[in-house]
């Protein structure tokens, strides 16, 4: 068992871990964020990906243990029912929603991209989205979400 | 004319006028907010508490005699609960879905890699893991048949008891060798489909609580929650009360989640469950789903075709043979739909052709988006693109003198009566500009050196719904509660297509409702009938009219409710807007809720069942001359590529993809649809292949079976429906579910052979064969 | 406790060393043990079963040894600099090979997690670094017990399995004189981190004709990415016309030696990595083959 803190959707935790659980297990399993999905555990298909010190981070890659004194966020901390997020809202207008398996992350990375680019090109977008695998090939939907919140924001 | 029949009538006009107010209108999927928001909708995610896991051993060889089984080792850790072979099956050990050859765990033999032999039960996932090594098997390794040709020779090792050849479907129309006779060109040829998985994100799992009355709930992942049920109920030898089946949400289904490994996966949790009395959870790994769960049938296809001078097709000859692996699955039903479609969309007078469905010992072949329609269009498409090379034709051309219109007979002398398909060839070869492109390509080919690029099409007919492949029925239970919510049940399941919204859409359009006051529940084996299996792209078309039928009950009894309060007739009532008025003084209404109240306080029951089947289908089995579906979806799809010809390496630039859909009951949702399946089928086209070597699969994960991403995805997709009215659908809807995926194959291998020069006659289009054909060619 | 991925990684030991030395000495006290900087080869090798550790070393926390600085000519990166920041470098993202790099990363944001140095401790044909920095002619400081020690990047390729048990600190190289002639290029296909092919180049000229000149490609000899020394001697002190590049991509075909995968044989190998410098070399000198407008 090894301590660790660390902040995860706006609140701190102190936990006690095991040394094999990994951060998507920590964040599932231990605080209950059922958003992060794991869909390979090897680093493929980006299912599991949180946003890390703001970064997006494939959490089956990350150790728990090395989450310690870092602040996590998942899609549960973006919006609720009555509130949604610019970007969960414009992933239900253009209809990228098929399964959903892949959404959060597919909404965590969209995110990331608004935040850092001002006016996201198709190339800026497709190449951070490379990361997240969607079956239900949803790619051209999330295109369009994302395009259509940075016109908002302009 | 009773007031029902009545207002059922003018209910029939409105349909005919087609004065719709929210089918066709972009409406946000149903379940999406809940996708958004990140909630725990997934059966992985509904686990809590403490739970206990299962895991099967599975085989390491393709075909092996079992001569021992010791779980010793393995019970004889601490946190191992048990561990169950065939011998431990209370009820029968039958996992078949519609065949019983496939055992749930292997009895004296392994048929295939990754045969599940015996489950581990244990506290903890760790030593789960680690005791699956430990149970002891004792394997005698049998020679293995990989190839369905050399699995039909008469000293090819036995799959199953039986012989390896399971189906032998017959298409026997007009006269062929008259037909070769008359013919000035004949080609011949031979295509070769590869091995895929549907691979939906989520594997597949189930979590199985046994209740106190004896009772187990088993939560899963899977579109036909009554196929899990049945099963269940059979392999566990308990009353049919005794276990309850509920779909969580379903991260994708694509055919693999109505097919057998979700009767694992649950038939697993549920006989832990029954054993510890503790609840499971069954999960698989990415290797062991991919390994495991039923693919797509790889193909060989060779087709002869004839054609006159002029382009008229005059014959065609077909010869399929479907790897369907070691068990049946639905292969002898995919082998029926892959040779009633093996001329491709056109009509031709004389058709002999044979499907062969045969067992071998790669891993189960089975349901996948699709259903076989890939396989035969890419080998039909290719074909007409090598025939009008011959010709010396436009491949638009050729296709224009032999497609179906209305009139045509299809290969199985059907008559085609609507112009669907003329509608969607039109208009894909004018949306993509098709004849200016062809030439700008071939320009830019003579200048650009190394970089080439190429336009391609292809088009499709795709028979509705189940026609031979089963009863074709629906229902949906829909009553209305106090406060005027609508809720919706039925076996049909969502997993990602968009379908159960459009079952909310019906209703809402025949109610005058908006679709946030209609809810669709979860099916739930105990508060649902069977309502047939969703597969087929079955959802919209068939669900929606037992939707239908299950509305219009409800708007004749709200309607003569509300014509008591409004003195009117029931017949001059509409129904829009969350209001029930009079049609020629609008302002004379009820809110819709207080209509329900007065249902409500008057005692009249707002809960009714819907029902639909669709007429039973004819054909003959020896000639399979008739009328094997009710009605067809028509489509063209258009490619676009630039190819390296010194790597070989491909990129698809544009899809112009026009369907029929019949009527667009739900335009995002068939956006999506459109979008999705092509971008599934360009995987299917260029990187995917579920290798198995000497029967043992090699590419179980996703970094060695490559689905498509972003860096792969075309940079614009043009979708277009057209609505040609379909016979039964409802309000005229044709399936659309599976239909995106058939063509990309086909029409991405039509662009890359005019970039190039040379048709490539085996899928998938690698970087590799790419650059073989390219140097061959020269 | 409850569990739910799809399956646990095995019981493993954390060790959460303070400085690099410590982190020398943990690996060294420990059998089967190894040193975790991003995780994304680590990890997911652990949860497959392809890799089995008792200990895993967490070099991740070691910011002493996360830095990128510029000391005139040389470029100094630390080896816990993640693949994310080393793109975004300033007095390197503009070089055309890291922007390649960058371009061509078949999962971009693993890139926030994987270390330059995890690169170099692997140093595979998945690791597109590697050919870049041996056409940077990089050196390599490694620590062991006995000390420091600093290495050119194509002898510790060579002598990696004689050194035991180290710890990449540093990488460092000299920024290119001709940055737009050092190139890389790289085919893959959907997520796979193993590439088709990959092949580096960075060239200096001197009145019309090559004076340096070094060639690298990620499969060299099996998996293993390595400069290939023929190509580069054909090339020193000529003229670069259409025909010589057609005649050293030839030459490159001839000798390297790739291993074959399920993603493509090893002829297929030979013939892309040869056809990518052929690209390149014709794009760097300016002759128009791609698209002939
Ligand atoms: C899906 C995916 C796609 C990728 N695509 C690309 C790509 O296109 N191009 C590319 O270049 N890379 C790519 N990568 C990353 C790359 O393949 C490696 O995984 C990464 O570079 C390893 O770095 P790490 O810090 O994560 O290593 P870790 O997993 O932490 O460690 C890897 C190995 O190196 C050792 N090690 C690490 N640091 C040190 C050190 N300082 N001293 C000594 N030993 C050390 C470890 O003990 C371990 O054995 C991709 C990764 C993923 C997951
Ligand atoms: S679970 Fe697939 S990348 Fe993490
Ligand atoms: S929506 Fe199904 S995987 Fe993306």
């Amino acid at each position: 068992m090894i301590n660790i803190s660390l902040r995860v959707n706006g609140r701190n935790y102190e936990l006690n871990i095991e040394g094999n659980e990994r951060l998507i297990d920590v964040l599932r399993d231990r605080l209950g964020f059922k958003s992060v999905k794991e869909g390979c555990g090897s680093g493929d298909c980006g299912l599991c990906i949180v946003l890390m010190n703001g970064k997006p981070v494939h959490s089956c890659m990350v150790m728990g243990f090395q989450a310690r004194e870092k602040e996590i966020t998942t899609v549960e901390h973006l919006g609720d029912e009555d509130n949604l997020h610019p970007i969960q809202k414009a992933f239900t207008d253009v209809g990228a929603v098929q399964c959903g398996y892949c959404i959060p992350a597919a909404i965590l990375v969209s995110k990331h991209i608004l935040e850092n680019h001002e006016n996201p090109t198709q190339n800026d977008i497709r190449w951070f989205l490379r990361s997240v695998l969607c079956r239900c090939g949803s790619y051209l939907r999330f295109e369009k979400a994302i395009y259509e919140v940075s016109q908002q924001v302009r | 004319m009773s007031g029902e029949e009545e207002i059922l009538r003018r209910f029939s006009a409105i349909e005919q006028a087609r004065e719709f107010y929210i089918v066709g209108k972009k409406v946000a999927r149903v379940d999406s907010l809940e996708a958004v928001l990140g909630k725990p909708i997934y059966t992985g995610d509904l686990v809590t508490g403490d739970y206990v896991f299962v895991r099967a051993v599975r085989s390491p060889y393709p075909h092996a005699k079992i001569k021992k089984i010791n779980p010793e080792k393995a019970l004889n850790m601490k946190e191992i609960l048990g561990v169950l072979t065939h011998a431990d099956i209370p009820g029968e050990n039958d996992a078949g879905s519609l065949i019983s050859d496939r055992p749930l765990l292997a009895v004296d033999k392994v048929r295939h890699y990754g045969e599940a032999v015996a489950l581990v039960i244990g506290s903890s996932i760790e030593s789960v893991d680690e005791a699956l090594a430990k149970v002891e098997v004792e394997y005698h390794p049998l020679p293995v048949v990989t190839n369905p040709i050399d699995a039909l020779k008469p000293d090819a090792p036995r799959v199953q008891e039986r012989g390896n050849l399971i189906t032998h479907f017959k298409i026997r129309k007009g006269d062929v060798e008259k037909g070769f006779e008359k013919a000035d060109i004949i080609v011949e040829n031979t295509y070769r489909t590869q091995f895929m998985d549907g691979m939906p994100l989520e594997t597949e799992v189930a979590y199985a609580i046994p209740e106190e009355n004896g009772r187990i709930t088993c939560i899963s992942s899977m579109q036909n929650p009554f196929d899990v049920y049945n099963k269940v109920v059979k392999i566990l030898g308990l009353p049919a009360e005794k276990i309850r089946v509920i779909q969580a949400a379903t991260g994708g289904g694509f055919g693999p989640k109505s097919d057998e490994t979700p009767i694992d996966v649950a038939a697993y949790a549920c006989l832990a469950a029954l054993k510890t009395r503790k609840p499971v959870l069954s999960v698989f790994t990415r290797e062991e789903s991919v390994t495991v769960q039923c693919k797509r049938h790889a193909f060989i296809i060779e087709n002869k075709t004839a054609a006159t001078e002029d382009g008229k097709l005059v014959a065609w000859k077909s010869t399929l043979y479907e790897d369907t692996g070691a068990y049946i699955s639905k292969g002898h039903l995919v082998i029926a739909r892959a040779t009633f479609h093996c001329t491709g969309p056109y009509e031709v007078p004389n058709v002999w052709a044979d499907g062969y469905c045969v067992l071998t010992n790669n891993t189960m072949a089975g349901s996948t988006r699709g259903f076989g329609a890939p396989q035969a269009h890419f080998a039909a498409e290719v074909q007409m693109d090598i025939l009008a090379k011959k010709l010396r034709m436009d491949p638009v051309e050729l296709r224009a003198k032999n497609i179906l219109i209305p009139g045509s007979l299809t290969a199985t002398s059907q008559k085609i009566d609507d112009s669907g398909l003329e509608v969607c060839f039109r208009k894909a070869v004018e949306e993509s500009a098709w004849h200016q492109r062809r030439r700008e390509y071939e320009e830019f080919n003579k200048r650009s050196m190394y970089v080439k690029r190429g336009i391609g099409i292809a088009l499709l007919y795709h028979g509705n719904t189940l026609g031979p492949e089963g009863e074709d029925f629906a229902n949906v239970h829909t009553r209305i509660e106090r406060d005027g919510t609508v809720i919706i049940q039925t076996g049909l399941t969502e997993y990602g297509t968009g379908a159960i919204t459009s079952l909310a859409i019906v209703t809402a359009e025949t109610l005058g409702i908006s679709l946030k006051n209609i809810r669709v529940e979860r099916p739930d084996t105990s508060a649902v009938t069977s309502a047939g299996p969703t597969v087929a792209s079955r959802t919209t078309v068939i669900g929606g009219q037992a939707a239908l039928d299950a509305a219009k009950q409800l708007r004749s009894r709200l309607a003569e409710v509300a014509a008591q309060v409004l003195e009117a007739k029931p017949e001059d009532l509409e129904f829009k807007d969350n209001r029930i008025y009079i049609r020629d003084s609008p302002e004379r209404g009820l809110d819709f809720k207080h209509v329900v109240e007065k249902c409500y306080e008057a005692g009249v029951g707002l809960e009714v069942e819907g029902y639909y089947i669709a007429p039973a289908t004819k054909w003959d089995p020896e000639t399979g001359q008739g009328e094997p579906y009710n009605q067809y979806t028509f489509g063209a799809l258009v490619s676009e590529v630039e190819v390296d010809i010194l790597t070989g390496m491909v990129k698809v630039l544009k899809m112009t993809a026009v369907y029929d859909a019949g009527k667009v009951i739900n335009p995002l949702g068939l956006l999506a649809v459109i979008e999705g399946g092509s971008i599934m089928g360009l995987g299917h086209a260029l990187t995917e292949e579920l290798i198995h070597e000497n029967g043992i699969v090699v590419t179980p994960n996703l970094h060695t079976y490559l689905i498509p991403t972003t860096a792969e995805t075309p940079l614009n997709i043009q979708s277009i429906a057209v609505e040609s009215p379909g016979r039964i659908g409802v309000f005229g809807a044709k399936a659309m579910g599976e239909i995106p995926v058939v063509l990309p194959m086909a029409s991405i291998t039509n662009a890359l052979a005019h970039a190039i020069g040379v048709h490539i006659n085996e899928t998938p289009l690698k970087p590799e064969r790419i650059l073989k054909a390219i140097q061959q060619n020269v | 406790m409850t569990i739910l991925g799809l399956v646990k990684l095995p019981k493993i030991r954390p060790i959460i060393p303070q400085t690099a030395e410590e982190a020398v000495t943990n690996i060294h006290e420990r059998t089967r043990a190894a040193y975790l900087a991003g995780g994304t080869y680590v990890v997911p090798m652990l949860k497959s079963r392809n890799l089995q550790l008792e200990s895993l070393v967490d070099i991740s926390g070691l910011d002493e040894l996360r830095y990128i600085k510029k000391n005139g000519e040389i470029i100094r990166v630390g080896a816990l600099t993640t693949h994310a920041e080393l793109i975004s470098y300033e007095a390197t993202s503009d070089i055309p090979a890291f922007r390649r790099f960058k371009e061509k990363y078949t999962s971009p944001i693993a890139m926030n997690l994987a270390t330059v140095g995890g690169s170099v401790a692997l140093s595979q044909a998945s690791e597109d670094l590697i050919p870049i920095l041996l056409t940077l002619n990089a050196n390599v400081t490694i620590l062991t017990r006995g000390g420091r020690e600093t290495v050119n990047l194509c002898n510790y390729l060579e002598k990696k399995e004689t050194y035991g048990k180290f710890l990449i600190e540093e990488i460092y190289f000299k920024l290119p004189k001709a940055p737009a002639l050092c190139e890389f290029e790289k085919i893959s296909l959907s997520i796979s981190r193993i590439p088709l092919a990959g092949v580096a180049v960075n060239l200096e000229t001197e009145g019309g004709k090559v004076k340096e000149c070094r060639i690298a490609v990620n499969f060299c000899n099996g998996f293993k990415p390595g400069r290939v020394a023929a190509v580069e001697q054909k090339l020193k002190g000529i003229k670069i016309t259409e025909d010589v590049i057609d005649e050293v991509s030839q030459l490159l075909k001839e000798h390297i030696n790739p291993a074959g995968d399920f993603l493509a044989s090893a002829w297929y190998r030979k013939e892309a990595s040869a056809a990518l410098l052929k690209k390149m070399l014709n794009r760097m000198f300016g002759f128009q083959m791609e698209k002939g407008e």
